[in-house]
């Protein structure tokens, strides 16, 4: 048995697993914290920024929940004014160049991109000019069909080919707006758990 | 107003060979320093109250104190000198004037924290002075000052120029070292910081060219002798790289503390063709513009530039007459800072496309009252705290374009 600490969230008290990140130790007392990057099988990221957190009276008292582990005493604050407002914020970031074409996307009832937005934003798109277009389509092998305007480039996928499998068919090619997930030219996805990153995709950037 | 300290032998013709800057005095701190005790050094440092050079200000001796102790690891310093920030050109004077200069501070930052390994990353654009830097490290090899043994003592040194492909964001301390590691150049999350977990896993110590150039003044003249120029909490000397719409514009070395706008008519010459002043950008494209009514009372050290909610970052004034399109400069600047963002969080990958294209927007004046409120709001939000790193903080176009 893990030892426990009793930390508050919003105020109210909660016993959590010891040295668990936020994300995880408050999803087992059901207590969601968004996320796309984090996966508990590749580890934290911190690069969708969806996460962040308030630690009242911490050093920072905002943090990205993923890479901060539960700790005696802690007071984690989820629903103030402020953290709604960055949760409203990454996922206007995110949606901006999103394409919203749930109708015909598979993932659609499953993507956290669409039930994030029901939960902690339901804004009006404030976007006013062109989107970033980007590639549809990709074959990337073994399968596993790329839609890089859907991506929200978490990096999940990336990583995984990275960690789990270790054949590192996946990057993220450019920078800035222009930044996408690829393969390199000629060499498609090929191991045997490659179809392992349509599950993991938070979004519907890959499909099957 | 000019002082002569990191600038002493800029003017001197060849300076960057080895045998003249010998003839000024260059390496002869190095028996006062293998006198002293490493410990001692940082204690000097820590007095002289040096701060980062590179923009963030921090203490140099205390980010030396902040290495973890027996932990049975190479530590590793790494010298910034990627420069890319637009309107700051500091570095390089050192790099191709003194480059003996920025090796003499090298031993002794390394002797100081017990590193044997420095990388100095520099800008990929910097071409002729990659050439020079790492002609006076090769002189310096040569003449013993860097190597197994250096300068006869029992202390090894290796120094290795590692140039970077072009990316500003590499300028971002933890950014510089996924480079020299051989990765795409991005921030890492912090914490652990670069003290603790930095370059190979190891514990790294990142300074600008500049801070470590200043060391070889302290080591032989002493804290005091520092702390008699600047002001009580931002001691020493900068060098300053004034352009824009001057008439003298150019690199000063100056005392911190002296006031913005007293600098700009005695120092630069004043705004030029007699034109008057619009705004000031005070130190390098990434920080706050000044108005007119604030540059009036702003001096320049990091509180007073704190107190104006702008910071003092890497010296690089930008004077702007009247005749500047604040709206285009705004373009400029976030078309730079778009350009750079490494994409990898997504307030900045998402958000500085969408500003650059609401900024052109108005620029083909098709743009609506909601567009500049829009703007202003994405300049305003949460600027540094949601963001992985703290670079990419054009966030503060606003400032501009609310005047």
């Amino acid at each position: 048995m893990a030892e426990m600490v009793k930390l508050f969230v919003n105020g109210q008290e909660v016993e959590v697993e010891s040295g668990k990140n936020l994300i995880d130790a408050l999803a087992a007392v059901g207590i969601e914290i968004p996320h796309f990057c984090y996966h508990p099988a590749l580890g934290a990221d911190g690069n969708c920024r969806m996460c962040l957190v308030g630690i009242e009276g911490g050093r920072p008292p905002l943090v990205p929940a993923c890479k901060t582990p539960a700790l005696q005493g802690m007071k984690v604050q989820l629903d103030t004014d402020y953290i709604k407002k960055i949760q409203r914020d990454i996922l206007e970031f995110e949606l901006i160049n999103h394409p919203v074409d749930c109708p015909i996307c598979d993932q659609a009832g499953e993507c956290d991109l669409q039930d994030y937005y029901m939960t902690y934003s339901l804004e009006d798109s404030r976007m006013s000019v062109p989107q970033v277009s980007k590639a549809k389509k990709l074959d990337f092998g073994c399968g596993v069909v790329h839609d890089q305007e859907r991506c929200v480039l978490c990096g999940r996928c990336v990583r995984f080919t990275r960690q789990i499998t270790g054949t590192g068919e996946l990057g993220i090619v450019n920078r800035t707006d222009a930044a996408r997930v690829a393969i390199f030219p000629g060499r498609p996805l090929d191991n045997r758990y490659a179809l392992n990153i349509v599950d993991i995709c938070p979004v519907g950037g890959n499909d099957q | 107003m000019e002082v002569k300290i990191l600038s002493e032998k800029f003017a001197i013709r060849d300076a960057h060979l080895l045998e003249v800057a010998k003839k000024h005095g260059a390496y002869q701190t190095l028996d006062k320093l293998f006198a002293m005790e490493s410990s001692e050094v940082i204690e000097e440092v820590k007095n002289s109250g040096l701060r980062g050079r590179g923009g963030a200000g921090f203490p140099a001796g205390v980010k030396w104190s902040f290495l973890p102790k027996d932990h049975g690891k190479p530590v590793y310093l790494a010298v910034n000198s990627d420069e890319s920030e637009p309107a700051t050109f500091k570095d390089r004077f050192i790099l191709v004037r003194d480059p003996h200069m920025l090796l003499e501070g090298i031993i002794i930052c390394c002797y100081a924290i017990g590193c044997h390994d420095c990388y100095i990353y520099i800008r990929g654009e910097y071409t002729t002075q990659v050439k020079i830097l790492q002609a006076a490290i090769d002189e310096a090899y040569e003449a013993g000052y860097l190597g197994e043994k250096v300068a006869g003592r029992d202390f090894r040194l290796d120094v290795t120029v590692h140039r970077g492909a072009g990316a500003y964001i590499c300028g971002e301390e933890t950014a510089l070292l996924e480079s020299i590691e051989g990765k795409k150049g991005q921030p890492r999350s912090k914490p652990p910081f670069p003290a603790v977990v930095g370059l190979y896993d190891s514990p790294t110590i990142i300074n600008n060219v500049q801070s470590i150039a200043s060391l070889p003044f302290i080591i032989e003249k002493g804290a005091e002798a520092y702390r008699a120029y600047g002001t009580e909490k931002s001691p020493g000397t900068h060098l300053f790289g004034i352009s824009g719409h001057v008439e003298k514009p150019g690199l000063y070395e100056l005392p911190l503390g002296l006031p913005l706008l007293e600098v700009i008519e005695k120092v630069a010459g004043g705004v030029w063709k007699g034109r008057a002043l619009k705004g000031i950008i005070p130190g390098g494209s990434s920080t706050p513009v000044l108005t007119v009514e604030e540059a009036k009372t702003v001096t320049l050290d990091y509180e007073s530039m704190a107190e104006h909610k702008t910071m003092f970052g890497s010296g690089g004034i930008v004077v702007l007459d009247e005749t500047v399109d604040m709206v285009k400069l705004v373009e400029n600047l976030i078309y730079f800072y778009h350009h750079e963002s490494c994409g990898q969080c997504t307030p900045c990958r998402e958000g500085l496309g969408w500003m650059l294209k609401i900024v052109k927007k108005l620029l083909a004046g098709d743009g609506t009252k909601e567009d500049i409120d829009l703007l202003v709001e994405l300049c305003d939000k949460h600027r540094n705290e949601d963001r992985l790193c703290s670079f990419s903080c054009l966030y503060d176009a606003g400032a501009q374009l609310s005047e």
